[in-house]
């Protein structure tokens, strides 16, 4: 599932070439759609690399997912406020950590590209301490595999990138909006009530139905 | 018997997305543990960053960002934290989210009542605190200054029309007054963060308030 390497063979279209450039503008267009074959797993899939290296230390996954993931953290945490030193660290610490607990990882449960936003939220929490901010590694349920992967999890992880992707496109503007400014920048529900000029109660509704709608498109997945 | 007060999507969207103080993080933590129906939408929330970190433009790493990476991989791990259930006050298993942290000493601010602070990663203006109400008791009439968050450890709540067990989650703000109390026959452990304090409306508690440090 995940990530980057599924992108090239889902889409047929390489990361580089999406639409990305200075704002989300990728985003309030709605996400790159295609009818895939998500048939592939392997060479160029970040989950099988992380597996790789669960079950052999594999140096040589380690830098693919490196090369791929940690320039991508890195533009994450300098758009959530890091300075050029401290984005740099945490995108070093990142892949350490993905090093490290590359045996819980769980391609059934989540993309590599999820999993490793949660290690890259985590850091940045603990790091960073702006007050706005603080949501521990330890307080991550989530880091806890709860069951033993099927052995076609790579597919089923690959379908659930695919679903996820189809189903953000689906959503209207107006939802697109408030899903980005929750999430891609990380406002608080009152600031975003500010941000667009609307009444908090809206932007509560707008995103209770643009999950709505998520969730009933993603339920068998999630 | 899993939840039924749970927060809002808002809230799961900003937990997911790292936005929430550390008080309100470690409640909404409490309430996921034992809420399977909030850790699949938070799931959810999860893979929209996933898939965002991924469709970002990447930013070049130092020349030698990846020999760096190669020579740290090479080091022994440091131990993992134990992620064994701890034990609190009175015998309460405490969320895994407050198993690594420190609880501060209890303090008995009246017969079968208690308060242990959980003190905050950062000075972000949210009071966090597990408190002990005994049997058919809780905190007299008071409103808040700013949000509050709840979570209920043990025993059960009542609090207005709402009945509240394990797991349960209820968020207030600062335009809510209430007067939560232990229901049934056992005392009721919560965990709260506030924002801004209480503001007593009565007596009692505007003479409490100063011991309870809430």
């Amino acid at each position: 599932m995940d990530g980057a390497g599924a992108l090239h063979s889902l889409d047929g279209m390489s990361v580089a070439r999406r639409p990305v450039h200075g704002s989300r503008a990728w985003l309030r267009s709605g996400w790159p759609m295609t009818a895939g074959d998500h048939a592939s797993t392997g060479a160029d899939d970040p989950s099988a690399w992380i597996a790789d290296i669960a079950a052999t230390r594999s140096r040589e996954a380690f830098v693919l997912l490196f090369s791929h993931f940690a320039p991508r953290v890195k533009s994450y945490l300098l758009r959530m406020g890091a300075g050029p030193d401290l984005a740099e660290e945490l995108a070093q610490e990142t892949l350490l950590v993905v090093w490290r607990k590359a045996a819980v990882f769980d391609p059934n449960r989540a993309s590599a590209s999820t999993w490793i936003f949660t290690i890259a939220r985590n850091l940045r929490i603990d790091a960073v301490r702006r007050e706005r901010h603080p949501q521990a590694l330890e307080h991550e349920p989530e880091l806890m595999p709860d069951e033993d992967a099927p052995p076609d999890a790579m597919v089923v992880a690959l379908q659930r990138l695919h679903r996820v992707r189809e189903a953000l496109g689906g959503l209207s503007s107006d939802q697109v909006e408030v899903v980005r400014l929750s999430f891609f920048e990380e406002k608080p529900h009152s600031e975003i009530s500010d941000d667009l000029g609307l009444p908090l109660g809206t932007v509560k509704s707008r995103l209770r139905l643009a999950m709505t709608r998520l969730r009933g498109l993603l339920e068998d997945l999630l | 018997v899993r939840p039924v007060h749970h927060p809002s999507e808002a809230i799961l969207a900003d937990y997911a997305s790292g936005a929430l103080a550390d008080g309100p993080s470690l409640v909404v933590s409490a309430h996921l543990e034992r809420c399977p129906g909030c850790r699949k939408a938070t799931r959810l929330f999860e893979a929209i960053g996933g898939e965002w970190l991924d469709a970002l433009p990447p930013t070049p790493m130092r020349d030698d960002a990846l020999p760096r990476a190669l020579t740290r991989i090479d080091r022994p791990a440091p131990a993992p934290k134990p992620s064994i259930p701890r034990l609190g006050p009175e015998g309460l298993v405490l969320p895994r989210a407050l198993a690594a942290r420190r609880i501060g000493r209890r303090r008995f601010v009246a017969p079968g009542y208690w308060i242990a602070p959980v003190p905050s990663k950062h000075a972000d203006g949210w009071r966090t605190y597990l408190l002990r109400a005994p049997p058919g008791m809780g905190v007299p009439h008071h409103g808040h200054n700013g949000a509050e968050y709840t979570v209920v450890l043990r025993g059960a709540v009542l609090d207005g029309e709402g009945h509240y067990t394990l797991g349960d989650f209820s968020v207030r703000d600062e335009t809510e007054a209430h007067q939560p109390q232990a229901e049934g026959p056992d005392p009721c452990i919560c965990l709260i963060t506030g924002q801004g304090g209480l503001k007593a409306h009565g007596p009692i508690l505007r003479l409490l308030q100063p011991l309870l440090g809430i």
